[in-house]
């Protein structure tokens, strides 16, 4: 690996050369270069899609149910009634009463009545329950991080992604998502992951089929207001 | 519109005066009726596109200027061809990047360039009057025109005024026919395939006439349409606009006086 | 990939005779072009992003050097290692020394048109390295060994029929019909294990995100985090022209790439990643390795081509070229086809080799009327012909040609002669009919369609007589 390095910063070398030559630029002042930046985004309503008439739910719900994204959702008033909507929605789609859920506190400590429940994976997993840190209302997504409690694969693995989410964490926009994480000032996580409807593909003559190689059926259960 | 009688140098273009002086008659029909002086200079040639699209710069520049030159003193410059416009008013800039004296003389000639159908609708506010065509026409918006200079409505509210004449839209009215200057003969094969999926959209109007502003795509459309037997009359729309469109119409045989 | 540019006309006259070619592309960018225009109908705010999208990429270009190390800097301290290349060749080498150390015998691989541009299929296969591909169009053309031609849907030319006959052939456990919904089940039953299996997993970018050293990719299918996830190790190829200042910046495309590739708001999965796995995760590679790649983007970068620079690979010029779609992405004989092609081609080949392509354009300018940053393609194909016109690579008979036009066209007195004699020359041609079916010298015109007989007497002639109207 030794020589490869070296290619490596020969490399570097060579790239940053090239493009400083071209830019004939000499001394650089970078709280110039952030402010650019910053102004360029301006003011983000201007390139935003409005939807001042819609609340914040009531986007994201018609959203996530729109043809394109083809999720189901459901409305309880706390996380402990969730179960209870896993559990219709189980029945609906005639699934046995058996999920795999990742190892968060949270959810382990729901009364799942009925409903068995087991913390492994497999990669044909059939219905698997996690909890997504926040949605967003323009584009019906909800958002994952991974942590050591919450593992990347749940939201990729299961033919059924069954998907529990606070009502009260549906932000309006992407950019309000980053805001928050700039805001809070730490290191992003690993995986950041926006995931907006089930699996799907064009790539047959542009048809949309579903579960391409992820979920094929996405369930919201929205609790809290 | 202007106060005064504004004189125009009509700039025909190398089709028009080589293969459909029709056009070039009605145009100056129009631009009459709409108030202008019409003159002719007799120092025109071509716009210079086939050297500037061709990559011969240097060609097209010494073009550009022997125009420059001979219309520089008009109130307006009128092309009846959105493409030859384009080179003229939009293009041509790009030959002068590195000379700012012809760049300023460029930017005052491309200022009062303008094609033909826009100029009518947009400087002269015109409305034809008493004009009548008896058919169903579709449009087809020829890209240069559309794209570079903006001419899309005007065509269509000039032409609301002639009696007799309805008009039917043409799907895909914005994509290419095939025609691109050089490009249908260096690449024929490529060309035939894009003007084919044309004249199938214009069959399926159910139009019996096909209407643009421009000859070179004109000329492609109806060579299409005359070798596929479709009964569709072509005209460039300024022929209607000037009721001159009763003879023959491209591809087609004059008929025997 | 084997080039084949250089043979683009005779590529031309293959593509047009594939009985199927026509049907698959009007299935695909038919329904790709109208859901675009109707996704764009629902965002009225869409003039403005676009705006934004250009000056930021202008901007992330005019500090390129500055974003590529701060990129850099906060990556590493993600833990991931970062490695430059140069050449498609240091990038295939640096990807398998690293595939090497692990022992690698099987690898994943995301669609990346980066990885096409260096050829990494080739270089595993020499390696003897196993390549999976993941991404169903990819999957599609790696069972039956083409190369892509398009970059959004690399199988566009494949009709859902010939993919039916395929995945017959090739899985091990397929559903006998044509159905789409039934052959996208029978790869996801095929791939499964595959993924699982793999030592590696290999992916592109479709961002770089400056100021947190994160990657972005933007997926449908879901394979990407699938082949980023599950394996040890993942690699990642990106050219650096990915970049973006931040995450803020990096909304403005996520919005516009789905649109105009797709006709959707957003892709189903976008996927930022911050280094391998930390402490106490369940999932994630142990390591992360982006390789950084010039292949002459520097280049680009010093020309005129640089605002080509500012491409988000979204597939929207070719989509709506009318050159594309009647020939299909084969004939460009490269990685990149159409519009976007026709400038990326010559600059990362040659233009002695992609001579054809810049000129194989009616420059009716859609490609630029579409594309999300504003690209100005025509202008930049009718640049290239000026540099082949200025290297003497334009043909002689194009020279001659055009040498006579503009002797002519400069002595209007020669010119009316010209065109008085061509006239009748042309009327005697056509006789009566008033159109010529064949006329020497002109059967690239009537080979396919008539040419209208002139009408009688020049414009000039007529009006030196006094006719005014």
């Amino acid at each position: 690996m030794s020589s490869q390095t070296d290619g490596s910063t020969g490399a570097r070398s060579a790239i940053l050369g090239a493009l400083r030559k071209s830019l004939g630029r000499t001394a650089l002042d970078l709280d110039v270069v952030a402010g650019e930046a910053q102004s360029l985004l301006g003011d983000a309503t201007r390139h935003q899609p409005k939807f001042d008439d819609q609340t914040s739910r009531a986007r994201f719900i018609e959203r996530a149910t729109s043809e394109r994204l083809t999720a189901t959702v459901d409305e309880v008033a706390a996380l402990a009634d969730a179960p209870a909507a896993v559990q219709r929605y189980l029945q609906q789609c005639d699934l046995p009463a058996q999920i795999s859920h990742p190892p968060m506190d949270c959810l382990r400590e729901l009364d799942w009545g009925a409903i068995a429940c087991h913390e492994t994976l497999s990669p044909d997993e059939p219905v698997a329950v996690n909890i997504a840190d926040w949605a967003i209302a323009e584009t019906g997504s909800l958002v994952f991080t991974s942590r050591s409690d919450s593992p990347t694969l749940y939201s990729y693995l299961p033919l059924h992604h069954v998907i529990l989410v606070d009502g009260g964490g549906i932000l309006r926009y992407m950019e309000d998502y980053w805001a928050m994480i700039r805001a809070a000032d730490t290191a992003p996580p690993r995986s950041t992951n926006f995931i907006t409807g089930t699996s799907g593909t064009a790539d047959i003559e542009a048809q949309n089929i579903r579960g391409a190689h992820g979920p094929r059926f996405m369930h919201i259960v929205i609790f809290g207001e | 519109m202007p106060e005064t009688k504004p004189i125009v140098g009509f700039f025909v273009t190398c089709l028009v005066d080589a293969m459909r002086p029709s056009i070039g008659f009605a145009s100056l029909r129009l631009l009459e009726d709409a108030g202008c002086i019409v003159e002719v200079p007799t120092a025109q040639t071509c716009c210079g596109q086939p050297g500037f699209n061709s990559g011969a710069s240097d060609m097209a520049r010494d073009i550009v200027k022997q125009v420059i030159v001979a219309f520089e003193k008009f109130d307006y410059v009128v092309v009846p061809s959105g493409s030859c416009a384009g080179m003229l008013k939009v293009h041509a800039k790009d030959l002068f990047e590195d000379d700012p004296a012809w760049l300023a003389r460029h930017n005052a000639f491309a200022a009062k360039t303008h094609e033909i159908l826009s100029f009518l609708a947009d400087v002269m506010k015109y409305q034809p009057q008493g004009i009548s065509y008896d058919g169903v026409a579709t449009y087809h918006d020829a890209c240069s025109g559309l794209r570079e200079l903006g001419v899309h409505d005007q065509p269509r509210a000039l032409l609301e005024h002639v009696a007799g004449l309805k008009m039917v839209p043409l799907e895909g009215s914005d994509a290419c026919c095939g025609f691109g200057g050089t490009f249908c003969v260096k690449y024929p094969d490529i060309s035939n395939e894009i003007v084919e999926d044309k004249t199938r959209c214009i069959a399926h109007t159910g139009a019996d006439t096909l209407l643009a502003g421009d000859l070179g795509c004109l000329m492609n459309m109806a060579g299409k349409i005359s070798r596929e037997g479709r009964p569709v009359k072509v005209f460039h729309a300024v022929e209607v606009l000037a009721g001159m469109a009763e003879d023959d119409g491209i591809c087609q045989p004059a008929k025997e006086a | 990939m084997q080039q084949t540019s250089h043979k683009f006309k005779d590529n031309v006259k293959h593509a047009l005779k594939q009985p199927n070619l026509r049907t698959a592309i009007d299935r695909t960018t038919g329904l790709l072009t109208s859901r675009r225009r109707e996704t764009l109908a629902q965002y009225p705010e869409y003039a403005e992003a676009r705006a934004t999208a250009e000056r930021i990429k202008d901007h992330t270009l005019d500090y390129l050097d500055h974003y590529l190390e701060m990129f850099e800097k906060n990556a590493i301290a993600s833990g991931a290692k970062v490695y430059w290349a140069e050449t498609p060749k240091q990038a295939t080498d640096t990807i398998i020394d690293i595939c090497k150390s692990h022992d690698a015998k099987s690898v994943t691989r995301a669609k990346s048109m980066l990885g096409e541009e260096i050829g990494i299929g080739e270089a595993l296969a020499e390696a003897g390295i196993e390549r999976v591909e993941t991404d169903l169009a990819e999957h599609i053309i790696q069972l039956a060994d083409e190369p892509p031609s398009h970059i959004v849907v690399p199988a566009l030319h494949k009709t859902r029929e010939e993919v039916a006959e395929l995945f017959t052939e090739h899985h091990a456990d397929p559903h006998k019909t044509d159905d789409v919904a039934a052959l996208v089940e029978s790869a996801r039953r095929e791939l499964r294990p595959k993924y699982v299996g793999a030592d590696i997993g290999i992916s592109g970018a479709n961002f770089l995100i400056a100021d947190t050293g994160s990657i972005c990719t933007v997926t449908n299918e879901g394979n990407a985090e699938l082949t980023t996830t599950l394996p040890k190790v993942h690699i990642v190829n990106v050219g650096i022209d990915k970049l973006v200042p931040s995450m803020g910046h990096c909304a403005v495309f996520i919005r516009l790439l789905s649109r105009a590739a797709l006709g959707t708001e957003i892709s189903q999965y976008t996927t930022y990643y911050n280094g391998p796995k930390r402490s106490g995760d369940i999932d994630g590679p142990e390591e992360l390795h982006i390789v950084l790649v010039d292949n002459r983007r520097t280049e680009i970068f010093d020309s005129f081509m640089k605002p080509m620079l500012r491409c988000i690979r979204c597939g929207a010029c070719m989509n709506h070229c009318p050159v594309y779609n009647a020939v299909g992405g084969h004939p460009y004989g490269y990685v990149y086809p159409g519009p976007m092609g026709a400038i990326l081609t010559p600059a990362m080949t040659s233009l002695e080799e992609a001579g054809d392509l810049p000129n194989a354009c009616t420059l009716n300018g859609r490609c630029q009327e579409v594309c999300p940053v504003n690209i100005p393609l025509p202008d930049m194909m009718r640049r290239l012909r000026e540099e082949q016109w200025r290297r003497k690579l334009t043909p002689a008979s194009m020279r001659v040609g055009l040498g006579f036009w503009a002797f002519a066209v400069k002595r209007p007195w020669l010119y009316r002669l010209g065109t008085r004699f061509s006239v009748v020359m042309m009327r005697w041609v056509a006789r009566a009919k008033g159109k010529i079916t064949s006329l020497p010298g002109a059967g690239g015109w009537t080979r396919h369609r008539d040419l209208t007989a002139p009408q009688q007497g020049t414009f000039m002639d007529q009006y030196k007589r006094g006719r005014r109207s």
